[in-house]
């Protein structure tokens, strides 16, 4: 293993991330010894991330689904160019923020929202009841008010804010994970979340105690 | 959305509000139709034609780590060729003495036979009698000290090309005051006369009024090549010139218009007209003067 490799493995967040990156990385090697098919257990691993990043960047589920696919298409005809000098999942994700960023440029003048629904789990419910008592249809229509609102104060950001929010605070990925994907350091990772917070919590004011 | 404030709990987060746009999620079906799509779109990129650039970017990834030094070699290896060769013909004698067209044109190397052997001038008429193929290499050796040789290695020709491309390019005119590209027709006209006189001469010979008005010229069955060129224009001008005056008066023609007959009989009759000519025709016994 070459030195750039050791070095990329190096700043891998957790050991739970070194894992997988080990995981994808034999993966890449048997796409790239001609194993088309191994390619598939890539996708069905980090559609679903993916899709959810680029999803909150351009807040359309079409493009969203669009972007994802145009996503792995890309990743599959570059996969051999891949050397394992940062982990695949920073490398996918590389290449999915690029896309989007390219497309949210290119069509800077025609936005169009089109959201999916939030899925109602035990955490997610908690905080719904916490903001309202409402039940049944009034609840739905909250709900759907308070998303239109989320998604409008994302919006509000700028691309670079809405990306570090996104890969952070929904994605979960660490400060050094997303400077790697967005190119820049740490310190301008943190100081993007600090001010993309405070612009959305000041828009969102309403709903916080 | 109005009793929202009321009932909205203190512990209600920023980080919560983002954990509902985690939950956004497509339903279950959607992922079919992504899957279908997404091979749709797999296979025609697998079946879709890459473009050369695309290639290319394929095999400068894959120098990947030497592309650096590779990168760093090239630019070196380009700044030496380019002090080596990027001197005047008159800075390096040797250059001085390949770099001339005649040589490159020729194929020919410069060989000092005697110790006061001087490479052919550019500048200096060259004025080659015409005689059969085969004795042409002799009068050049004898008359210009060159001997022929096989054609250069390619490293050679770039030396040769180089300062000769730089004094293109610098657009300069030799002593003479020939520009580069009159040079070079002169070069190979010279050559070709070494190589097909019969041509060369049927490329140079004067025709029409040229050959009825200077008759000796042609007798003389010379090749004349463009570095003589201007030393014969002002001959055939003054020749032209004096058909021109033993011709009689200035005759305008009938269907031009009556000021521009004035004006040219005005400007006829001034001294130094001739001096204004930009180009003299001669067809039949019609005479064409532009200023």
């Amino acid at each position: 293993m070459d030195l750039t490799k050791v070095i990329g493995k190096t700043l891998t967040a957790t050991p739970e991330r070194q894992q997988e990156a080990d995981a994808d990385w034999e993966v890449v090697r048997k796409v790239q010894a001609g194993d088309v098919a191994a390619f598939d257990k890539l996708i069905l691993k980090y559609r679903e991330r993916i899709y959810s990043v680029v999803y909150n960047l351009c807040a359309n589920r079409e493009d969203a689904a669009d972007l994802t696919q145009c996503t792995f298409i890309k990743a599959f005809q570059s996969v051999n160019r891949f050397q394992g000098q940062s982990s695949f999942f920073t490398w996918l994700y590389r290449i999915a923020v690029n896309a989007t960023l390219t497309h949210l440029r290119k069509n800077k003048l025609r936005t169009f929202f089109s959201f999916d629904r939030i899925t109602e789990e035990d955490k997610t419910s908690e905080i719904i009841d916490a903001l309202t008592d409402k039940t049944g249809a009034d609840r739905e229509t909250f709900v759907k008010e308070l998303q239109e609102k989320l998604n409008e104060a994302l919006q509000k950001l700028s691309i670079n804010h809405r990306m570090v929010v996104t890969l952070f605070e929904i994605d979960g990925l660490s400060h050094d994970e997303i400077a790697k994907i967005m190119g820049c350091s740490v310190g301008t990772v943190r100081s993007r979340l600090h001010y993309a917070k405070q612009l959305l919590q000041a828009d969102l004011q309403s709903y916080l105690r | 959305m109005s009793d929202r404030p009321s009932h909205t709990p203190s512990r209600v987060t920023l980080g919560d509000l983002l954990r509902l746009k985690r939950a956004e999620r497509p339903p279950p079906e959607f992922w079919g139709e992504f899957e279908r799509q997404l091979r749709q779109k797999q296979l025609a990129a697998l079946v879709e034609k890459k473009s050369w650039w695309h290639e290319l970017a394929v095999a400068y990834s894959r120098i990947g780590r030497v592309r650096l030094p590779l990168a760093a070699t090239a630019v070196l290896a380009l700044t030496f060729l380019s002090v080596r060769y990027y001197t005047q013909p008159g800075d390096d004698p040797h250059l001085a003495a390949v770099g001339s067209p005649v040589h490159q044109a020729a194929g020919l190397t410069a060989v000092q036979s005697h110790e006061d052997a001087k490479p052919v001038s550019v500048a200096a008429p060259v004025v080659l009698d015409r005689q059969p193929a085969g004795q042409t290499s002799t009068s050049v050796e004898k008359s210009t000290g060159l001997v022929a040789e096989a054609p250069p290695a390619a490293p050679e020709q770039v030396s040769r090309v180089i300062p000769w491309l730089g004094d293109v390019l610098e657009n300069r005119a030799d002593a003479s005051g020939l520009t580069p590209s009159a040079r070079s027709i002169a070069a190979n006209l010279a050559t070709a006369a070494v190589i097909e006189p019969e041509l060369v001469d049927a490329i140079a010979r004067p025709r029409g009024f040229e050959e009825r008005a200077m008759p000796a010229m042609h007798r003389r069955h010379t090749a004349e090549v463009l570095p003589t060129a201007a030393a014969v224009a002002e001959p055939r001008r003054a020749l032209l010139l004096a058909s021109f005056e033993s011709a009689g008066a200035y005759v305008p023609e009938p269907s031009a218009p009556e000021h521009s007959k004035r004006s040219v009989t005005r400007y006829l009759a001034q001294d130094g007209w001739d001096r204004t000519i930009s180009r003299l025709e001669a067809e039949g016994t019609r005479f064409s003067i532009k200023f």
